[in-house]
């Protein structure tokens, strides 16, 4: 086994990229991920809807999203940042707006925000932690939820949390990386909370477990704490989504694929309507790595492949076009490659709250057929 | 402009970079990559005084530029400020040394015996911190009476090697210098050693420009003809070998002939690892090797992991029959050359280790090896445990040697 | 019944001009302004503190005013102007003859040039084009045209004059030919006030004929429309103009952390409702591109425009955009029109804002029989904090916030500073790319705020958090919040100033072709239109 040789190279550290990767990686023995850095699911609440999905992508059958989102939802909980949701759920989830989001999948600790079937809920913010104003959201949530005739209750309340020895404010990220370095301060934490989660169904709290909770962590934190947490995802760097991110590479890595993020893809190597590789762009002299197989999840504005896929733009002035297998197709329709398989923005053209659902769904699609046809031209 | 490759407008303040970095991690007050590279960079460009010893407190470790997403080139950001940091009294004392490892080295190597006894006598450690703020808790690395030289390669071999092995190795661990020699001698290698001139990395980090600059051209004088006769750099400290690969190729003026030389000296820089990995790739590494049962952590330093290589000594030690091996997953060991030496550093660099040193005390090795020297130290000072460089594993392995 | 005995109709840099210079007189005054500050040409041109040698050529009467200004504006605003310099530049391939008359006509007028070198030239700014033939010094500058008209209003109002934001006057009471007061209604509430005075002064700009047809009195005004392009950072030290004729793209202006390019002329038929077309975008960047090839690679952030408020007396009717003097006309509608105590003051430009003012102001004082003389040419717009207070906030706040919060605050620095000593957490950073802190934004929002803020864009313009790369998707979210907790905003007041926020950041940003901003603009929107369910890019149409 020689070390730059893949069967399965995908390039994008999204979310279609990971669960492209993940997908592939069941069946491949050499799988890398390359990306110039992670994607900006980690930047969001990462929540999921496809409500819609199928009609408005065609080719995709109810069959292939019911599968691609199975699929997720067993990898989330393997790595240990469970999703919950489904198919045919819709739930609402609590935004730093003050808003409900209402979408198909959520984290866990954000799917437990539903307003439907809580009676009181308690915002929780925390002293000095300027960008999160409990009784902003609190007041907000409330005025949403009459409207949609809900009797959920919202008020906001205020902990503290010991001085940090560094400054005089905290940030939700400082907080959760105190709590994974000193379990003390996750018993504070906890101390602070129980008296306010006394009488009530739910507290919503801005992103601040530990960056490295796992499900059970937090199922024990919410025990400690009585009460279920809903957790929210803060403007970035926001702690839920670089959790997911963390928990999702440390689990492709422990599946046994490589992680090679920090390095641009210079170029796809092709050899007539093949791609053999792809050259890094790492310092001195540039990385070759060959694959049989090449998953592009790059991303809605990368430049990959752009000159072999000239053909309509859409609004953005992009065109992806790709044939009924994620293969990239010219304006004849011709397969520019037949090893490489596209997946997530890249494909443009679908609407901005499908995002995610498209990339999970075309990531799994792409790491199938990856799978599938690099097995099968290497047995050529 | 000369900064194409900063990048800077590529930031879209997502603070991905910040997320990452490990003297963040421990200490909330540091304001940041994010706060001290582009921020910062687009003051000074508006001309604002914008000075701040922050910067000082940045290791350097590259961290930052390979979580963003947008090939912002962070690190470089952050040294300009350093460059421009002004710096007073003990400190800037203490930094014109720790700038220039080489020439320390070849004041304490010759007269070793005598400075590696005083030197870590605690009256030393005391006048040491309270006059250049030198951090008395660690005992400072000896030094070798006998240095590696530039004349000691081997001459014979069908492949030229130039092996640059950096001021650790040639004047603190000249032995293991020795054994990389020998074991690229045994796998058919000509090798030349580069003269005594440190990479610069130490200048750069402690803000020092010119030296930095002093150290890139004289080494690209030295090492030009034997790569333009077909020699391949090594280097076995990941330091010298990030240097030469990512900092040489910018840092000389764009059009020059130094900018020409020094692009030819980084795309004929591999790491040792990296070099021996391949052809063990390619069949061509001798893999006469004893067994041998041992358990062994491995640390990926910092500036491995910034030359985008993988892990090539894991694989490597794996192709040894018994060497039970696994890479010990930790962001930083907190040493960052000569960071961890420095008073108001040294907290900061233990806490930042202390997770490695957890995970590697619970792992139970028998030993750990790292590429680093500056790493060796840090997990030696942190677990009590041996750490050493993995080539002195390999070498060990080979049947030729007794 | 509110009185009072003069009201200004205009919070540009001119309306607060006069309110100051009016106060300083002691004659108490009330500036009505439709929106915030700044909202009309003051606050969409360059920020260019003119050396005049735009003027040299074709308008010497101009040029020998601004020059002048130029000097005492230095002397008096200096917390409001960067003397960073300027250059005039010859491209090669621009007309040698135009630099000729440049030359001499600034030897005429008085305007200090001195002529560089290609070599010394390219030393200087590294970016200009290597193939420069030469290049001219000058004392143009860069004025922070939102602190510029709020200092002005801060320094009248801490003398008892008013300013009413987000009031737009509907009507002029006229008896017998002889003004009575002004009708004014609250934007917000959508209530209508009256307010009596003896004088009005109409200093509207782009807006002077629709004030001067409440008083049934013609001013023709013609908008002509002019698009600037804002670069992420400084690509430029200095002022740099192109030595040629004035056309478009000639002068790229250091502003703060970021640089502007501009200009376009256009002419449109109002102040309002202002586009920019992709086309014109693409010929501006291509200008501006020969003027300092640097651009071709800078990043774009934003664009915007305004529209110039020419006065086109039937005399010059015919002329275009940039052949219309750029001189002031004070009209005194008393001698032209017969209607007393009603004048306007129209034309001109940012630079020579303070003689307008002062014109306006001794024709008042000449009408309420006042005698007092103007005062300001000597009196600073804005107190210096001290050394004593710069050195506490050096214990507290990095090196650049200080300056530019001494900039933005003068000696109110001061309270920042001992508010933070009382609570360290208020050193807390909020605006990360103007370095803008917790305790400046409670100013800002304080009850000792001289110009309350009503919106999250008035925070902006206060201190200019959302002016960087993120364009307000982070800061805008915290200025939001502390607008809630200071009891300024409710939740869903609080909640409906964001969405027209990011309405308005967007524009300007969606404006600007394919590049990087696109990707932030792209993050923006994803996280409040998707993520938070909050907002997606609306049609409103909004000032750019």
């Amino acid at each position: 086994m020689r070390g730059d040789e893949l069967d399965i190279l995908v390039i994008g550290e999204g979310l279609s990229g990971l669960t492209a990767a993940a997908t592939a990686c069941e069946h491949a023995s050499r799988l890398m991920l390359a990306s110039k850095g992670p994607g900006t699911f980690a930047l969001g609440t990462a929540c999921v809807d496809v409500d819609g999905l199928d009609a408005c992508a065609p080719g995709l059958g109810a069959n292939e999203v019911g599968k691609a989102i199975a699929f997720f939802v067993e990898l989330t909980s393997a790595a240990g940042c469970a999703y919950e949701g489904g198919m045919r759920e819709r739930r609402l989830v609590p935004t730093i707006m003050g808003t409900f989001a209402e979408v198909s999948l959520a984290p866990r600790p954000l799917w437990k925000g539903d307003p439907r079937g809580v009676n009181k809920a308690v915002v929780v913010g925390i002293e000095n932690v300027f960008a999160f104003d409990a009784n902003f959201v609190a007041e907000q949530l409330s005025v949403h939820s009459k409207n949609m005739g809900l009797p959920t209750s919202y008020r906001g309340v205020v902990v503290k949390l010991p001085q940090s020895q560094h400054q005089d404010w905290l940030t939700p990220l400082e907080i959760a990386i105190e709590i994974d370095r000193n379990p003390l301060y996750g018993q504070a934490l906890i101390t602070a909370l129980k008296p306010v989660a006394q009488g009530a169904d739910l507290l919503i709290i801005p992103g601040v477990l530990g960056l490295n909770f796992g499900d059970d962590e937090i199922r024990r934190f919410e025990d400690a704490v009585g009460c279920a947490i809903c957790e929210l995802a803060t403007l970035p760097p926001s702690v839920p989504g670089l959790r997911l991110l963390r928990r999702l590479e440390s689990h492709l890595a422990a599946m046994g694929g490589e992680i090679c993020t920090g390095f641009s893809v210079q170029t796809l190597c092709m050899n007539g309507d093949r791609c053999t590789g792809v050259v890094l762009d790492t310092p001195g002299k540039p990385r070759t790595v060959h694959a049989d197989s090449v998953i592009l999840a790059s991303g809605k504005f990368s430049r990959l492949l752009e000159d072999h896929t000239a053909g309509e733009k859409d609004a953005s002035g992009r065109t992806r076009r790709v044939n009924g297998e994620l293969q990239p197709v010219n304006s004849e329709g011709v397969v520019m490659a037949t090893n490489i398989f596209e997946c997530g923005s890249i494909l443009g053209k679908f609407e901005s709250r499908h995002g995610n659902a498209m990339a999970i769904v075309s990531g799994y699609q792409a790491g199938m057929l990856a799978y599938q046809r690099g097995v099968q031209y290497a047995r050529q | 402009m000369q900064d194409n490759n900063l990048k800077l407008d590529n930031c879209v303040k997502c603070s991905d970079c910040s997320a990452v970095c490990p003297v963040s991690r421990v200490y909330p007050a540091f304001p940041g990559p994010k706060a001290l590279g582009p921020d910062m960079e687009r003051f000074r460009r508006e001309g604002v005084e914008s000075d701040t010893e922050w910067v000082e407190y940045c290791m350097g470790c590259h961290r930052c530029d390979m979580a963003c997403p947008h090939t912002v080139n962070v690190s470089q950001l952050i040294a300009r400020g350093k460059a421009q940091h002004k710096k007073s009294g003990r400190r800037a004392l203490r930094d014109y040394w720790l700038a220039r490892p080489s020439l320390v080295g070849k004041l304490s190597s010759s007269a070793s015996p005598l400075t590696n006894a005083v030197m870590n006598l605690k009256p030393s450690h005391w006048v040491l911190s309270s006059l250049v703020d030198i951090t008395p808790h660690r005992n400072l690395p000896s030094y070798s009476g006998n240095p590696l030289r530039a004349g000691e390669g081997v001459t014979t071999g069908t492949r030229k090697a130039l092996f640059f092995p950096g001021c650790f190795l040639r004047h603190n661990k000249p032995t293991v210098g020795r054994e990389v020699i020998e074991l690229l001698r045994l796998n058919g290698f000509g090798v030349e050693v580069t003269p005594d001139v440190c990479c610069g990395t130490p200048a750069g980090a402690n803000g020092d420009p010119a030296e930095l600059m002093n150290c890139v051209q004289k080494n690209v004088a030295a090492m030009e003809s034997s790569v333009n006769a077909g020699a391949c750099i090594v280097t076995a400290c990941t330091s010298c070998g990030y240097a030469l690969k990512g900092e040489y190729a910018h840092l000389p003026s764009n059009g020059t002939a130094l900018a020409a030389a020094a692009k030819k000296i980084a795309t004929n820089t591999y790491d040792l690892g990296e070099l021996l990995a391949g052809l063990l790739d390619a069949g061509q590494l001798r893999t006469d090797f004893r067994p041998r049962t041992l358990k062994l952590a491995y640390h990926a330093p910092c500036h491995l992991k910034s030359q985008g290589i993988g892990r090539p000594w894991l694989r490597l030690l794996r192709a040894v029959p018994g060497i039970e091996i696994e890479e010990m997953k930790a962001d930083c060991c907190g040493m960052a050359g000569t960071y961890g030496f420095k008073n108001e550093k040294y907290q900061i660099s233990i806490d930042i280790g202390s997770e490695l040193f957890e995970r590697i005390k619970v792992y139970k090795p028998e030993a750990i090896v790292s590429e680093c020297g500056s790493c060796q130290m840090q997990i030696e000072y942190g677990t009590g445990l041996k750490a050493l460089h993995p080539v002195e594993i390999l070498h060990a392995a080979y049947q030729t040697v007794q | 019944m509110e009185k009072t005995q003069v009201v200004i109709i205009g919070g540009g840099a001119t309306g607060a001009g006069i309110l100051r210079d009016l106060a300083l007189r002691g004659v108490p005054a009330v500036l009505l302004e439709k929106k915030d500050l700044a909202n009309g040409a003051t606050g969409r041109c360059h920020g260019l503190l003119h050396s005049g040698g735009r003027y040299v050529v074709k308008d010497a009467d101009a040029a020998k005013e601004c020059i002048s200004e130029n000097m005492i504006l230095k002397k008096v605003a200096a917390a409001c102007v960067h003397d960073v310099g300027g250059m005039f530049v010859h491209v090669r391939g621009d007309d040698p003859h135009y630099v000729e008359q440049w030359v001499a006509g600034c030897k005429r007028v008085g305007i200090p040039i001195k002529e560089l070198s290609r070599d010394e030239a390219l030393s200087l700014e590294p970016n200009l084009p290597a193939d420069i033939l030469k290049a001219y010094t000058c004392p143009d500058g860069h004025i922070d045209v939102f602190q510029l008209t709020l200092a002005n209003i801060e320094s009248a109002v801490s003398k008892g004059a008013t300013f009413r934001a987000y009031s737009e006057v509907v009507g002029i009471e006229i008896e017998n030919h002889r003004v009575r007061g002004v009708r004014y209604r609250d934007v917000n509430t959508g209530e209508e006030e009256s307010l009596q005075c003896e004088i009005v002064i109409n200093a509207a700009g782009g807006w002077a004929q629709q004030i001067a047809a409440m008083a049934g009195v013609e001013v023709p005004v013609r908008c002509d429309r002019g698009a600037l392009l804002i670069f992420n950072h400084c690509v430029v030290k200095r002022v740099v103009n192109r030595c040629r004729k004035p056309g478009d793209a000639d002068i790229l202006v250091p502003c703060g952390p970021v640089c502007i390019l501009g200009t376009s002329s256009v002419t449109v038929p109002g102040p309002e409702n202002l586009t920019v077309p992709p086309e014109e975008v693409e010929k501006l960047l291509a200008l501006g591109v020969e003027l300092v090839p640097a651009l071709a690679e800078a990043r774009l952030l934003r664009i915007f425009t305004g529209a110039r408020p020419l006065y086109v007396p039937k005399s010059a009717a015919g002329a275009g955009g940039r052949e219309v003097s750029r001189n002031f006309a004070l009209l005194d509608h008393e001698t032209s029109e017969g209607i007393h105590g009603f004048m306007s003051i129209v034309g001109g430009k940012l630079t020579t804002y303070r003689l307008m003012a002062k014109a306006t102001a001794d024709l008042v004082c000449q009408k309420l029989h006042i005698d007092r003389p103007c005062m300001t040419d000597q009196v600073p717009i804005r107190d210096s904090a001290g050394a004593e207070v710069l050195k506490e906030a050096h214990k507290w706040m990095p090196a650049a916030a200080i300056e530019k919060a001494h900039r933005r605050l003068g000696s109110r620095l001061a309270m920042v500073v001992k508010a933070i000593q009382e609570n360290p957490a208020m050193a807390e950073i909020v605006c990360e790319c103007e370095l803008v802190t917790r305790s400046e934004l409670e100013l800002v929002f304080g009850n000792s705020a001289r110009v309350p803020v009503q919106t999250i864009g008035d925070v902006g313009r206060r201190t200019r958090l959302g002016f960087g790369p993120c364009q307000g998707t982070f800061c805008g979210y915290k200025a939001m919040l502390m607008g809630y907790r200071n009891n300024k905003w409710s939740a869903a007041r609080a909640s409906q100033l964001m969405a027209t926020y990011l309405d308005d950041r967007w524009k300007g940003q969606s404006w600007v072709p394919d590049g990087k901003q696109a990707e932030q603009l792209n993050l923006s929107q994803e996280l409040f239109g998707t993520s938070y369910n909050f907002h997606k890019r609306s049609e409103v149409s909004h000032e750019g």
